[in-house]
């Protein structure tokens, strides 16, 4: 029965860890790209260049260390016996114009639980780990990439060519679009040119989403009583109809029984059963352990549990009146 | 030989760099220090052991300072941590464990005195008290919903809830409710005495009559259906809460019922213990608003003992005098099973040696399990 009920236990983790794995998503999208700076943003160095900035949507933070960043997609051959992380790190170091590997080691790579991360596409690597190892180029359709430590893909967009200075591709809300089969949602971007209704954001959210419900709640009943009454309502109604129901089904089954000793008090019949008798309710059982935890403070090795254990023996078969007793290792 | 020192030297320090010592700061040891302490409160005062020793060494596991990257993080996508913290973020845990407690749940003493029900859910006041506090606090509405539920005194529900409606809040509620859970003993007794007088105390309620098998196979089946057609945002938590009741009363499915109830519930308490634990890393936990959730749950516990204790005053008044109830039975009605009924019973017999409430205040006790996980979907429903 134990090993049952295990491989049962075991069978359901697994199932529950498998799901987690097969509905996994990499929790860091790209979320607005500018491919000509000549009036916005300004790194910390004092220049301005192409920027990509990622959002985390995750709620918990997230280090971009070792992860990959490329400008054109990276495939391990089939041949190439190598793990694909392998693969993207001897090519990060053949071919920086194309693929950059995110340094370990700096701190400015973690992303906190829903917040962005701004890369400035300069092909100045020695500026920081901030800055990529190639630069944009904006007459031509650009397709960044964004790889995980593994080798896989996390992200893909594609941004059209010729985007006016100072304008960006962005996704309409953060973090809000998703890979199918590797190919990316093109309807979830859309072009930001900078006027107030439509704001260039680096490093801050494109939108601002609210859930309705919230802000109505917190514009129409800022001190709560309305939900508080209505809740309430809803809570004692529930209960109050099983209680109808449980009410009305124990005084049909309390006329209906044939037996009267079924209408008389459940403890009193309990307290009539012999404790010791190999029938005893499992009931009394409790009720003995209860009490011996209560007033003798008697458990098992673990606080809050005492097993009580029925001996159906007889003195023929009873282990405690045999005899030979086994030795015990102390 | 120099170039050997230099060669060792550098990988030295680069393994230094690695260390914990050299990534701590002075938040990790605090929260190292308060998994600690749970631990210490949970060995030596037995204070909800099988919950406070896993959450304790998660807190000890989240805290250890690494240098991020290596997929050994909780929040690290594809570490093992993170792959057992998809239960908590995606709220697979707590219906599991409602499933367990369904199945190790007898509902015999609510059954036999249904109008016990309305206890369980006049106690479901806490939430909604904590709820206007929170908000005059300055949380929006989705926070404060979450927050407050942690006056159902359900370590699950408060988990689900948060999970759905304030997920970076989520470490501190879980840890709160069942920090005051574990606390139960020690919040309730004076709110108990100062709201009861001695005549009160001693009320004998009468025996609970036999409930029929019928009636213990109907009510998970009624039960369901009916508080899931007023709240379907509850169904994750009562539909499974009610199936492991089934499986328990029906009879036929008693393998079944004791895996949900021993082996299951066992190991999804440990995983869940021990994520949430470890999800309290100190740069999302030590802030100011994890001090006022502290404070909501303190409230919400108080306001959820008088709010049943005096309901039970209340009820008394229309009650005849052979069926008036004990107020102490009130408190059971946040869902701490079975502390809270225990706590009835210890200050029953406190007032009268002879008077056992544990039975009766298993009443309110369960209702009130019912009654915080609709409550749950409630909340779910309006700022889902």
């Amino acid at each position: 029965m134990n090993t049952k009920r295990i491989l049962l236990s075991v069978a359901l983790v697994a199932l529950a860890v498998f799901t987690s794995v097969a509905q996994g998503r990499k929790d860091l999208r790209f979320n607005e790209v500018m491919t000509v700076n000549d009036s916005s943003y300004i790194d910390t160095n004092g220049h301005r260049a192409a920027w990509v900035e990622i959002f985390n949507r995750s709620y918990g933070t997230v280090g971009m260390e070792q992860m990959f960043i490329a400008n054109k997609e990276v495939v391990k051959p089939e041949s190439d016996p190598r793990k694909p992380k392998d693969y993207l790190n001897e090519y990060a170091v053949k071919h920086p114009d194309v693929l950059y590997e995110i340094p370990r080691g700096d701190r400015d790579t973690k992303v906190a639980p829903r917040t962005h991360i701004v890369f400035y596409a300069d092909g100045n690597t020695a500026a920081g780990a901030l800055h990529l190892s190639y630069a944009l180029d904006p007459s031509h359709e650009n397709t960044l990439y964004l790889y995980d430590v593994n080798g896989d893909l996390v992200d893909k967009v594609t941004i059209p060519a010729n985007i006016p200075a100072n304008q960006t591709w962005a996704l309409k809300v953060d973090g809000k679009s998703e890979l199918t089969d590797n190919q990316e949602d093109k309807t979830a971007w859309s072009m930001r040119d900078g006027t107030d209704k439509s704001a260039v954001t680096p490093g801050k959210f494109n939108t601002t989403d609210l859930n309705d419900n919230i802000e109505k709640f917190h514009k129409h009943d800022p001190s709560g009583i309305i939900i508080t009454l209505c809740a309430v309502a809803i809570v004692f109604l529930a209960l109050l109809l099983l209680f109808i129901l449980f009410y009305i089904f124990g005084k049909l089954n309390t006329m209906g029984s044939n037996d009267k000793t079924e209408a008389e008090p459940a403890l009193a019949k309990i307290a009539d059963t012999p404790a010791s008798s190999a029938g005893a309710d499992d009931e009394v059982m409790a009720a003995i352990c209860f009490a011996l935890y209560q007033h003798l403070n008697a458990h098992d090795q673990e606080s809050g549990v005492l097993t009580f254990r029925r001996d159906n023996n007889t003195a023929w078969s009873a282990k405690s009146s045999l005899m030979r007793a086994l030795p015990e290792r102390r | 030989m120099i170039l050997l020192e230099s060669f060792l030297t550098d990988n030295l320090v680069q393994f230094w760099n690695f260390t914990g010592f050299a990534n701590c700061e002075w938040p990790n040891l605090i929260m190292i220090c308060v998994g600690l302490f749970f631990i210490y409160l949970a060995i030596k005062h037995d204070f909800e052991p099988m919950l406070l020793v896993p959450i304790g060494f998660g807190i000890l596991i989240g805290n250890i300072p690494f240098q991020p990257g290596n997929e050994i993080g909780i929040y690290e996508e594809g570490s093992v941590l993170n792959i057992l913290y998809q239960g908590v973020r995606q709220g697979w845990y707590p219906p599991l464990i409602f499933l367990g407690i369904g199945a190790m749940t007898d509902f015999s003493s609510l059954l036999a005195n249904p109008k016990l029900m309305l206890v369980g859910a006049a106690a479901q006041f806490g939430i909604f008290g904590a709820y206007m506090i929170a908000l005059w606090l300055g949380f929006m509405p989705d926070q404060a919903g979450a927050i407050a539920i942690i006056g159902g005194a359900d370590g699950p529900t408060a988990i689900f809830l948060s999970g759905k409606l304030a997920p970076n809040l989520m470490g501190a509620i879980a840890v709160c409710a069942y920090s005051y859970m574990a606390l139960v003993p020690v919040i309730q007794p004076p709110v108990m005495r100062l709201l009861t007088t001695e005549k009160e105390r001693k009320i004998r309620m009468k025996p609970a009559r036999k409930v029929s098998q019928n009636e213990k196979i109907l009510f998970p089946i009624f039960g369901l259906i009916l508080t899931c057609f007023f709240v379907p945002s509850g169904l994750p938590l009562l539909g499974m809460l009610f199936f492991g009741n089934l499986l328990r009363e029906s009879g036929v499915t008693t393998r079944l019922a004791k895996t949900a109830s021993n082996a299951m519930t066992d190991m999804v308490t440990i995983v869940l213990g021990m994520t949430v634990g470890a999800s309290t890393q100190a740069s999302e936990f030590l802030t100011k608003e994890t001090i006022f959730i502290f404070f909501l749950g303190f409230c919400a516990f108080v306001i959820a003992t008088c709010s049943g204790v005096l309901f039970v005053k209340l009820f008394n008044l229309i009650l005849p005098k052979e069926q008036k109830l004990n107020p102490l039975i009130g408190n059971a009605g946040v869902s701490a099973v079975p502390m809270a009924a225990r706590i009835s019973n210890d200050q029953g017999l406190k007032a009268d040696p002879g008077n056992y409430l544990l039975m009766h205040a298993m009443g309110p006790n369960v209702a009130g399990v019912i009654g915080s996980a609709v409550a749950a979907g409630v909340l779910l429903g309006f700022l889902g």
